[in-house]
């Protein structure tokens, strides 16, 4: 198996998969407008500061050169930068930046007037990834906590994500790629960023859709969607997960400069929602 | 060294140090006599600092030393061209101390040259988040030089008139200010408020629809085509060059033409893939804009390569 790139694209084919990704330049200012005149993201009269239009990250099953005519649909998740603009939610009122209170004493002037729309300025978006060619098996809106609750009726019993497996540094990484779908800095009140990351290690691929947000001073904010794979078996894990927590509080318990790493907020940030969810490969 | 006998030669060889190929910064004491001469030079200037054609005109850098040094290869070396740089000269990149030292290298060296205005990252609360402070520790292991240049950037001017018919500054127009006058009356020698005129200009954008308006997120202001023709109309100009904001061409006008937006930091945050461009007025005020792609360069690659990615 070999990864190749060129013109930020790169792919790879292992176990019956491909998985590609394409990194490319922020949109020009034609294919901006272009995307707010088909109005991709609501009522918005913005979209995000930085939007790749032309990222995607795809992984799908290639079909078995062996298999005959009796094979399975093949299964395709791929991440755009539409479907998740598309996934921007309605604004949260409660939500604004730590200036607004100032802000709101000056808005009685009569020249000035606010301009809410109803879409959502921090682009939060409810995108999970794209996913066909699988069967769901089933899912369970779980607690934050894993602990179960012994009323609830019995549930299928679903696989989950091989954490253990996962945190092994010493296997190599046949094939990484970050792809960002958009940024925004919030007029420097803070940052978004939506982004993908895949790994394909030798047994197993690991997908994380990653929606970042933070208002300084006022909130971070992460919608994260995992899919776990093992190659040769017949099912792909997805893991949801929102979490959230006021940045004040977060502020005594993280060092300075870590506030521009994601990666590194994240634990400390509380998990208000978690969902696990099983699909069946068809071959 | 004493403020005073900074001399032309100490300047010189601050400079040719800051852009031999591995740039070094210089020493905290340096900074702070630097820090002082170009002090004593902004206090003399004006809110609304009058500047003379032919002059090239600079939007963001935020720290992308090596894209000024590809700028100046661009547009010309100083004093052979005149600059004029409209903020965020710190921030989000890797090198804001050697960007912010060298363009008040040639403030101070070439003072009627080269005029540098006031962006909104030119604050202590705002490079307190986004970068400025924390390169300051890491390359001198205190805030001192971090401090020297922000208690600077108090005195930087706030906007600038080309010729009396270009009107430039970072961000934009302000509901509280109709004329130049208004801006050439505001106290500048303090930290950037968090709102007010002397707020607006640094932080305010152009937008498609008409008049004032607060944006969705509680704070800023943006103006309409409206607002811009008015102004435009009552102070005799015919144009507001402004930065603050990333373009994918590196320019972009707006407003029929009333407004354009500079942006001189090309590939911004190292991944963006934008062009970057300056504004060239020649001595008749004609305009032609430069674009620029980052300059190819050694060492880049080991910024960007990390260890091998094993995310959960």
């Amino acid at each position: 198996m070999s990864g190749k790139k060129a013109n930020g694209v790169s792919m790879v084919e292992h176990a019956g998969w491909r998985v590609s990704a394409v990194s490319q330049a922020m949109m020009s200012s034609e294919e901006n407008d272009a995307l707010l005149e088909a109005r991709i993201c609501g009522d918005a009269f913005t979209l995000p500061g930085v939007v790749f239009p032309h990222n995607v990250l795809r992984i799908e099953q290639l079909a078995d050169p062996d298999g005959g005519e009796e094979q399975g649909m093949k299964c395709v998740l791929e991440f755009s930068v539409r479907a998740a603009l598309q996934g921007v939610g309605p604004a949260d009122p409660k939500l604004s930046v730590l200036a607004s209170d100032s802000w709101k004493q000056k808005s009685a002037r009569p020249d000035v007037q606010h301009l809410d729309t109803t879409a959502d300025w921090t682009f939060s978006t409810n995108y999970h990834g794209s996913l066909t060619g699988a069967e769901l098996i089933g899912r369970s809106a779980g607690p934050a906590s894993p602990t179960e609750d012994p009323d609830q009726p019995e549930r299928p019993r679903l696989q989950t994500i091989d954490l253990e497996r996962c945190r092994q540094t010493n296997l190599p990484i046949r094939f990484y790629a970050e792809v960002i779908l958009f940024e925004d800095e919030l007029d420097d009140h803070g940052a978004v960023l939506c982004s993908v990351r895949v790994r394909v290690m030798d047994s197993f691929f690991l997908v994380l859709f990653r929606y970042f947000l933070r208002i300084d001073h006022v909130l971070v904010r992460f919608r994260e969607t995992r899919y776990y794979h093992v190659f040769g078996e017949r099912v792909i894990v997805q893991e949801n997960q929102e979490r959230e927590s006021p940045l004040d509080a977060l502020q005594f318990k993280i060092p300075g400069n870590s506030f521009g790493d994601p990666d590194r907020l994240q634990p400390h940030v509380k998990l208000l929602r978690s969902e696990l969810i099983n699909w069946k490969l068809s071959m | 060294m004493a403020a005073t006998t900074l001399s032309n030669g100490n300047v010189d060889a601050f400079m040719t140090q800051l852009m031999a190929e591995n740039c070094k910064p210089l020493v905290e004491d340096e900074v702070k006599a630097l820090c002082d001469r170009a002090r004593e030079i902004l206090t003399e200037e004006s809110n609304v600092q009058a500047v003379a054609c032919p002059v090239t005109v600079c939007g963001d850098i935020h720290g992308q030393f090596h894209d000024l040094l590809e700028l100046f290869r661009i547009g010309g070396t100083c004093p052979d061209t005149n600059y004029l740089f409209m903020g965020d000269y710190v921030d989000r990149g890797y090198y804001s101390v050697e960007t912010v030292t060298a363009l008040v290298c040639l403030k101070v060296r070439y003072p009627h040259r080269v005029t540098i205005l006031r962006g909104n990252h030119e604050s202590r609360q705002i490079t307190q988040v986004y970068g400025f402070y924390d390169e300051c520790l890491r390359k001198y292991g205190n805030a001192n030089v971090w401090k020297y240049f922000t208690d600077m950037f108090d005195y930087l001017p706030l906007t600038a008139l080309i010729e009396s018919t270009i009107f430039c500054l970072h961000g934009g127009l302000s509901p509280s200010i109709d004329n130049l006058d208004q801006i050439r009356a505001l106290d500048r020698v303090q930290e950037v408020p968090h709102e007010g005129p002397m707020c607006d200009l640094l932080w305010s954008d152009p937008d498609d629809r008409c008049g004032w308006g607060i944006s969705p997120r509680g704070a800023g202001y943006t103006f309409g085509q409206d607002i811009s023709d008015q102004f435009n109309h009552q102070n005799n100009v015919t144009l507001v060059a402004r930065a603050h904001q990333l373009v994918m061409e590196g320019y972009n006008w707006c407003h029929d033409r009333n407004v354009v937006t500079i942006f001189s930091a090309p590939n911004y945050c190292y991944r963006c893939g934008n062009q970057a461009a300056i504004m060239e007025l020649d001595e008749n005020k004609n305009y032609t804009f430069l674009q620029f792609d980052p300059a190819p360069r050694r060492g880049e690659d080991t910024v960007s390569k990390r260890s091998p990615d094993y995310f959960l």
